[in-house]
Formats: structure tokens, sequence, C-alpha cells
């Protein structure tokens, strides 16, 4: 038992060093039921687990600043780097960005807070973004938003209910000699009608 | 056969429209036809409503065919278009589209024409011979031909080019920095976009050449995070240069050092304002500083820096190429050389116009943009941005020139172009020009801060008609503090197209105008 106990461990271990994704953790120790009946699974619940998280970002912020060559004003870059790997920037990870450019968690939030690009929380599956700005609003862009919040039952910078899509007001998309512009996820879409938005729309929806 | 290359755009407006799907289709489509075609990804031209727009080249001349959807490839490939066969969708030579062929292009002759990252083709069509001059020059003469040029500011400023340049080149410092602002907030505007997805290397260049002229070793380019193709070209082209020697610690093996370094910005519309870019550079809040000092003294880290826009950057090196005499002879009075002229919003043939300062928005509304798309008569057009000005009808014959332009009220500014036809409320758009401002506030001014939220207050009560008159003397009111009291020009010109559109269309605010006196 214990021999088979110290395997576990050693799996475990190496599990959480290469895949950082509790929830498949937990449902892959439901699924070996019987590892319960060993006590020291409980050590990695209560230790391993949080720690991991933490290292998470650590790694994560160590791996970039390494990666750098100028080591000035990184902390915007640090930013997208984090919300480019783990889709935004989570609150836990601000004392480790703090740490790591050598400035107040404060400051830290205040500049996250300040930027419109910076998430603090998970967004939908995907991101619809409908540009506001003059020469969109020009070719019609005020009725593809509203029918996007009819159509998701969410108002701008909300997520849908079923979790599918997040709706962001942008200004400008920079396809104005085009416009309206959207984009879905990384794909810019121009000169957009409602009836194509409805398609696109439908489309999610049908597909997540 | 070999000789026939196709192209096809890889910019954001075209990829938007399909161009990649496009592109795809025609692979498969020549493969099962058995024909051998290289397909070359280029980008736009600037003619936007054309796109995704193929070009096929024959023996040195393309012929254009646009707007291709896939299903129209078939029946494209039928019609001959490898022979440049004739179809509903074909336009004869490109060259020779007027929209094309009426234009100057000088800063924008690559564009379309060569593969973005393609140095060979960048250096086959007259690339880095700005430089090479630039590297054979001392300092000074380098900023004297800029000077000499009259290259103004492109961002909207329009502050002389050589005087900035002088400043930080006679200041002394260990260090200091060129900095390119990409940060194209404004709607209407695509140029950057369209210089950094289509001639990438011309700005690398003019950059160099600035650090060279100034004695700065490290440029930043700072590029909105709307702009991510623009962002993967640039990156790409700078290691492209930072491998062939154009950049790094030896540029062109002239023991001269300079390092570049492309910065993501993160969705803040004032982060366009120099010193709230230079905030943002230093990874705080994008809040404006006040001046003094001047960047050119006192920029990014403290240290003296070049800020321009990427439109001037990007025309350094045909200057540097040409001649300070062959860029002035082009324009008008103080507003010397082109400017990429930007047709957006409700226009039919919407693009880019590279043309010398002189030309009429009544030309460029009708002789180039060819009218609304709507078909509807044409009500309004804000020239420069969000914070430009409604021109009216009757103005539409002043020639754009930075000078003439701020005579009657108004900003040339980046050259932005939008057209709104009859059916736009300028009350709605004056109201959503303060409510832009009171998203996009820096917060550091109380004129902007707290002006731009109370202006949308005033502008609703007026539109509901609760003491018009007297809202409409507050709104004023309010228009002039924001305009004297504001730290840079987010509160300081949000009223430009507020007062405008209340000076212009009364009727859309309800306010009956009786023998030229507004009751």
């Amino acid at each position: 038992m214990m021999i088979y106990g110290i395997y576990l461990l050693i799996y475990l271990h190496l599990y959480l060093l290469f895949n950082f994704n509790s929830q498949e953790l937990c449902s892959l120790s439901i699924f070996h039921i019987s590892y319960f009946f060993n006590p020291l699974i409980y050590y990695f619940f209560i230790l391993v687990i949080p720690m991991s998280e933490l290292n998470r970002y650590e790694l994560l912020i160590q791996e970039f600043i390494e990666s750098q060559e100028i080591k000035n004003g990184l902390l915007l870059p640090l930013l997208h780097f984090i919300q480019d790997k783990v889709g935004y920037v989570p609150s836990e990870s601000v004392p480790n960005i703090a740490k790591a450019v050598n400035i107040s968690r404060a400051e830290v939030h205040g500049v996250i807070s300040y930027y419109h690009f910076f998430k603090t929380q998970p967004g939908g599956k995907h991101v619809l973004q409908i540009c506001r700005a003059e020469a969109c609003q020009a070719c019609g862009s005020e009725e593809l938003l509203t029918l996007a919040q009819e159509k998701l039952g969410c108002m701008s910078h909300q997520t849908s209910k079923n979790g599918v899509v997040s709706l962001e007001s942008v200004y400008c998309l920079g396809l104005c000699a085009t416009s309206p512009a959207i984009q879905i996820d990384e794909r810019l879409y121009a000169r957009v009608s409602t009836i194509q938005l409805e398609k696109l729309l439908t489309q999610l929806e049908s597909t997540s | 056969m070999s000789s026939v290359r196709v192209f096809i755009p890889r910019d954001s407006v075209s990829l938007a429209l399909g161009a990649d799907e496009v592109a795809i289709a025609l692979k498969d489509l020549l493969k099962s036809r058995s024909l051998n075609v290289e397909i070359i990804r280029n980008s736009s031209r600037g003619m936007f409503w054309l796109e995704p727009l193929i070009e096929i080249e024959i023996d040195q001349q393309r012929f254009a065919y646009g707007p291709v959807q896939v299903e129209d490839l078939q029946s494209l490939l039928d019609a001959g278009m490898l022979e440049g066969g004739v179809h509903p969708l074909s336009h004869g030579p490109v060259e020779r589209i007027p929209f094309l062929a009426k234009q100057e292009r000088l800063t924008f002759s690559r564009m379309g024409v060569t593969n973005p990252l393609s140095i060979a083709d960048y250096a086959a069509h007259s690339g880095w011979i700005g430089l090479r001059n630039a590297l054979s020059m001392s300092g000074d003469s380098i900023v004297q031909e800029i000077t000499d040029s009259g290259l103004r500011g492109r961002g909207g400023a329009a502050f002389p080019a050589g005087i900035k340049w002088k400043t930080v080149k006679s200041t002394d410092s260990d260090q200091k920095y060129i900095v390119c602002n990409a940060d194209e907030g404004d709607s209407g505007t695509f140029s950057d976009r369209m210089t950094m997805e289509g001639d990438p290397f011309m700005l690398i260049e003019g950059m160099t050449i600035a650090g060279i002229a100034v004695g700065a070793t490290q440029g930043y380019i700072y590029i909105r995070s709307e702009y991510p193709h623009a962002i993967d070209v640039m990156k790409e082209a700078v290691q492209i240069c930072r491998d062939n020697g154009y950049l790094g610690a030896n540029v062109c093996q002239s023991g001269k050092a300079f390092h570049l370094e492309v910065r993501k910005a993160a969705g803040s519309y004032v982060c366009g304002e120099e010193t709230a870019m230079l905030e943002s550079i230093e990874g705080k809040r994008g809040i404006v500083r006040a001046k003094p000092p001047l960047p050119a003294i006192e920029g990014l880290f403290g240290k003296p820096t070049v800020i321009n826009n990427v439109i001037t950057l990007a025309t350094v090196p045909l200057i540097l190429a040409k001649g300070a005499g062959f860029y002035k002879d082009y324009g008008v009075g103080r507003s010397s050389g082109t400017l990429p002229f930007q047709l957006a919003g409700n226009v039919k043939h919407g693009g880019l116009v590279e043309k010398a300062f002189g030309i009429t928005l009544r030309e460029l509304i009708f002789d180039f943009g060819a009218g609304s798309r709507s078909g509807r008569p044409v009500k309004a057009v804000q020239v420069g941005g969000p914070l430009g000005a409604y021109v009216p009808e009757s103005q539409w014959d002043v020639p754009l020139d930075y000078e003439a332009y701020s005579e009657i009220g108004a900003v040339v500014g980046h050259g932005g172009i939008v057209i709104h036809d009859d059916t736009s409320d300028m009350a709605k758009l004056a109201r959503y020009a303060m409510e832009f401002c009171a998203i996009e506030s820096c917060g550091k001014c109380t004129p902007c801060r707290i002006g731009s939220t109370r202006g949308v207050e005033v502008i609703d009560r007026i539109t509901s008609n609760q003491n018009k008159e007297q809202q409409v003397h507050l709104l004023r009111d309010l228009c002039n503090t924001m305009i004297s009291g504001s730290l840079c020009a987010m509160g300081g010109m949000t009223p430009y197209p507020v007062l405008s559109a209340l000076d212009h269309y009364p009727a859309d605010f309800g306010i009956k105008v009786i023998s030229d006196e507004i009751v």
C-alpha cells in the first residue's frame, strides 16, 4: 500500500508539474476512486494544488522576465503575456507581478483597471466586439449593437447567460472605409449587415 | 504561364472581407486545373470597396479583379482571368483605375505593390536609399534636410518635425529615444495601420534615420491592441531587419547602433496623446503629463525623446532619398508635401487617397469617394478624427491645408474623413463626442473628466426641450472651459465636433433658425 502511495505521489507530482488544470485533476481522482483510500492523497489536495496555482504565476512571470532583453517598463508587456496565457489577469497573480516589477500591488491594480484591454475575470467562450465609432455609426453600427444585445440577452461588457459570448463595444477597429466592422475572437468582419451578424451569432451558439 | 503571378492582399480589411478564404479556394482551383501559378500575398492598395482585390501580373502589368468572393472564382478562371480576360469584376490595369491614377503617391508608392515582408522586394522598390544617404551625412545635416522639407507631424498636431528633432539632437544625454506613435485610435483613420501592414520596412527605415540623426539608440513602436495584424507584421519585420543587419548594434556596417522594439498598447484612447503614451510605455497608467518639460527634453524615462506619428516617420526615407526640395514641391503654403487622406464612413468608394495639401473636401468626397454609399445626400463630414469639427457643405471648397482649416475652426488632423448622409442626427453625434470623452478621459484634469459628463447631460436637456435657450448657452460656456482649461487635446478638442454640430446643424438640436439668428 505504501509503495503504491509513493508511485501515486510521484505520478501526481509530475502531473501537477506539467499540467496545472486542477479541474482535470479532480476528475482523474474521482475516476480512480480507490486512490481516496490512500491518506497521502489529501496531502496533495491541501498543499500541492494551491501551491501549484501560486507557483504557476510565479513561474510564468519568471519565464517572461528572463526572455526580455530590456528590463525597463515591462509591466504592460507582462500583463499582456499573462492575459495571453490565462485568458485574463487573475487577481491572485497581482502580488507576483508587483514583486517582479518592483512596484506596489496597488500600482499594479491601478494599471490593470485603467486599461480597457485587461480583463480581471474569465470572459465567455467567444468575444464579440462591435465598433461604435463615428465611421461605423455612419453605416449602422448602433443597429448591430442593439441586435447583439437582444440576441445575447446581455448589455455591452457583459457575457450572455449561457456563457458563450461576451459582448464588447470597441472604438475603432481601423476598418473605417468598410464599416460597420465587428470582430469575433481573432476574426475581423467588415461591411457587416444585421442579417450577417444574426447568422454569425447563430453559428457561435450552435458550435459551442 | 510561368510568368503569371497572382496577388491577393492580406491586410486587415481584405481579411475581414474574406481574402484568406479566396486565396485558399483559388489555390485549390488552380491545382484542380493543373495550373502552376504563384500566389503572392501583398497588401491592399487602399481601394477598399474593391476588396478582396485580386491582381494578375502579366508581363510586368497588373490587372485588377474585385471584389472577389469564393463563388466568383470559377467564372473568373473560365473568363480567362489569368490572361487578363474580361469579366464583370474586371477593372483593367490596376494603375489606371481613376481612384489610383489621380493620386500622388509618395509615401504610399509601394503600398500593395510589394510583398510587405520581403526585404528583397523593399530594396528593389527604392528601399534603404534614404538610410544609406543618412549614414553618409552628419546628424545636423539630416535634421536640416527634414526641416527644409517642411515635414510636419502627421499625427494631427502638425508640429514641424525638424524642430522637434533639433531639440532632441541638441539636448545632451547618455540615452535618447525614438518613439513611434502607432496608437491610431481615431475613427476614420487607417493610414498608420496600412503602413504597418503594407510597408513595415519603410517605418523601420524612417525610425532608424531619426535615431541616427539625433543620436538615439533605442526606438519603440507603440501599436494599439486593436491592430493584431499590424503588430504581427511589425514584429516580424523588425526581426527580419535584425537578421539582415538593418537594426542592431551595427546598422549597415556603419558602427552606429539602433535597436527597435514593438510595444502593444491596451485599449486606452488617450494613450495616443504623446505624454500619456510615454507613461504607458514606462508601464504606468496612461495619464497625460503636464508640459513643460517637453518630451524632446525630458521624455521617455526622463530622457530626450523624439515622438512622431507613423506617417511622419514613414515619410522620412523618401525625403532623405529624393531630397527636401522634391518633397517641398508638393503642397500649398506652410503645408508641404502630401497627406494620405482616408475616406471613411458612409462613402461609396472608401479608401486611401494620398494627395498634396490643397485638395478640397468636395473633390475628395465626390471625385474620389463617388458620394455616399447609401446613395443619399451627404450631410456632414467630420475631418480629423473624433476630435475634429463637422464640416458643412458651405465649407467643402476650402483647400485642405493646416492653416486654411484652422481659420474656419476645423482641423485637418491625421487626414481622416468620415462621411455622414442625411439620416445622421448631429445632436446624437455631438452627444456621442461628449460620451466618448467621458469614457476615455484619463481623469487628470477637471474640464475633461467632469466637463464631458456634464456635456452629455446638457445635450440631453437640449434635445428633450428643457430650458433650451439656457442650456445652449450653458453648453457653449462648458465647451469654452474645456477648450481653454484642458491639459491635452482630448478635453481641449472634444468641443470641436460638439460646437460645429450646434453651429451648422441647429435644427437637429430642435433649434429654429430665423433669418441667421439662432433662437
